[in-house]
């Protein structure tokens, strides 16, 4: 039979789950914007990146973590009146 | 101590396996906070398709952030119609 954790096992435990939780959320952060800047910043691929595009670029970055942001905010509210 | 990953509940006596309290309630809150995120991201992919039509600027116009909004409040609303729609059929077709 296994022993139990004791409390300072426990935490570390909680805190390593946090730790990776948080970070997958960040990679699929960035799996996100990867796509859907690419596809909205180089539309023909050339033989390297523009200003213009390298500009867009930064524009998505945080406008999409702001559109993140803002949804996370609408649908938490909206959750919490339905319940 | 080693977790056991064999998959043999077999030889485990279901009365004496002792449930963490604090570690069972932890996992079941990190486990919500996780299906929020993911329905965080997939709300996001969507709506950033519908509603981030004009070209990048540094930040985004008062018309973009109302979409947004109204993005996530209407496939919460399409979902419930689709849900009613979809257990009605369900429901006449269990009745024949």
């Amino acid at each position: 039979m296994a022993e139990q954790l004791n409390q300072f096992q426990k935490t570390e435990l909680m805190d390593k789950l946090k730790q990776e939780i948080a970070m997958e959320n960040f990679k699929e952060l960035i799996r996100q914007m990867s796509e859907k800047c690419y596809k909205k910043c180089v539309s023909k691929p050339g033989a390297k990146l523009d200003s213009s595009e390298t500009k867009c670029l930064n524009f998505c970055v945080d406008n999409y973590m702001d559109a993140w942001t803002k949804i996370s905010r609408a649908y938490g509210s909206r959750i919490q009146r339905d319940a | 101590m080693s977790l056991d990953l064999s998959g043999g509940m077999g030889d485990l006596d279901a009365s004496s396996v002792v449930v963490d309290k604090d570690l069972q309630n932890f996992i079941i809150q990190e486990q919500q906070i996780a299906q929020f995120n993911a329905q965080v991201h997939k709300l996001t992919e969507q709506c950033w398709e519908k509603c981030v039509t004009d070209k990048l600027t540094s930040r985004f116009d008062g018309k973009t952030e109302t979409c947004l909004t109204n993005c996530v409040e209407r496939f919460i609303d399409a979902s419930v119609v689709i849900a009613q729609r979809f257990s009605s059929i369900i429901q006449k077709q269990a009745g024949h």
